[in-house]
């Protein structure tokens, strides 16, 4: 199998205009622009940053469990989408994933389920105001969002790898 | 044959309007009164948004998330049919995670 | 409700459905996701204008983000261009 057919990954269409343009711009196009990897390297924090302050201060700021789990997979995405297979493989065992996203959605079922007790037991503690507020609504705005971004994740890393394969 | 899909749409609108404009008033504004007063008093976050999603209507968050799961399950399934995700590799993952 | 409309809202909308019509008479399909991408992030401005910035970071992390880069791969799978 050539070697050179599947690194370059779902950047090709962005480049090959036509059909015909493929087999001359198969061989060049080995790897991303190195604009693109360097920009990547360097927004990849600061979006995982956001999505962590949307998670824990969502029930301060507006926010929340769902919008922090769609940013923090959106960090994810770009960084598949840019490098290639081998520098990316193996950094996430899918199953591995399933695997947090069912501890964190036992969690949640339970924080849910037992509110009506936990709430009152736990905002006996809490300073009202700050970032250790909000009774369970901050718990499950932490499981919330991990739950909805290991599902986001495993989604497009699904749809990707079996591109890579071919 | 254009004809078709206009004349259907003229027909579903002036269904929907009809039947929109039948839709009995039933959102009680005593409710959204308590939400907004009692937000932070009883669940603690001051963002009442965040408070009725992840409280007052937790259940309904909760189905939402259990039909994310199953979305995600079923992509799964569907994407590894073919590919080299083996059975293998599943019984490799119980087998290390019941000698645990 | 008019007077108190800003000018900005009326060309987010005016963006919107001009960038919408040319997506559906693009015969590239890239250039049309793209343009998805307009319509959608104009979106997100006119919820943040309409003082719902909770819908606008989940409209521009979910529909600007994940679908521009899941039509993206779609794309990659079958072919680019539309058959004339």
């Amino acid at each position: 199998m050539d070697t050179t057919k599947h690194q370059g990954g779902i950047h090709q269409i962005i480049i090959n205009s036509k059909k015909t343009n493929k087999a001359k711009t198969k061989n060049r196009l080995d790897n991303m622009d190195l604009i693109i990897k360097t920009i990547t390297r360097v927004m990849f924090p600061f979006i995982i940053l956001f999505g962590a302050y949307t998670a824990l201060h969502g029930h301060l700021t507006p926010g929340g469990g769902f919008p922090a789990g769609a940013t923090i997979a959106t960090a994810f995405t770009l960084l598949v989408l840019t490098f290639r297979e081998s520098e990316v493989e193996g950094r996430f065992p899918e199953i591995k994933l399933i695997d947090i996203k069912s501890i964190a959605s036992i969690a949640l079922l339970a924080i849910i389920l037992f509110e009506f007790a936990l709430r009152d037991i736990i905002i006996q503690y809490q300073i009202p105001m700050t970032v250790w507020s909000g009774g369970d609504t901050l718990f499950a705005n932490i499981f919330g969002s991990i739950i909805v971004a290991t599902g986001i994740i495993i989604i497009i890393y699904s749809l990707i790898k079996e591109e890579w394969k071919q | 044959m254009k004809l078709v899909p206009i004349f259907g749409l003229i027909i579903f609108t002036t269904l929907m309007l009809y039947a929109v404009s039948d839709l009995p008033i039933t959102h009680n504004p005593d409710v959204k009164q308590y939400y907004l007063q009692n937000a932070l008093e009883k669940t603690g976050s001051a963002n009442a948004v965040n408070a009725i999603v992840w409280d007052f209507r937790a259940y309904d968050t909760l189905g939402e998330e259990t039909v994310l799961f199953a979305a995600v399950i079923a992509v799964f399934l569907i994407a590894h049919k073919k590919s080299e995700f083996k059975l293998k590799t599943l019984k490799k993952h119980i087998s290390k995670t019941q000698s645990k | 409700m008019i007077e108190t409309t800003p000018l900005i809202f009326v060309l987010l909308l005016f963006i919107i459905i001009l960038a919408a019509i040319i997506a559906i008479h693009k015969k590239d399909l890239l250039h049309s996701v793209i343009l998805l991408g307009i319509v959608n992030t104009s979106l997100a401005a006119i919820f943040f204008i309409l003082k719902a910035p909770d819908i606008a970071i989940t409209q521009v992390a979910i529909t600007a983000a994940l679908e521009t880069s899941i039509f993206i791969i779609a794309i990659h799978k079958t072919e680019r261009r539309e058959e004339a």
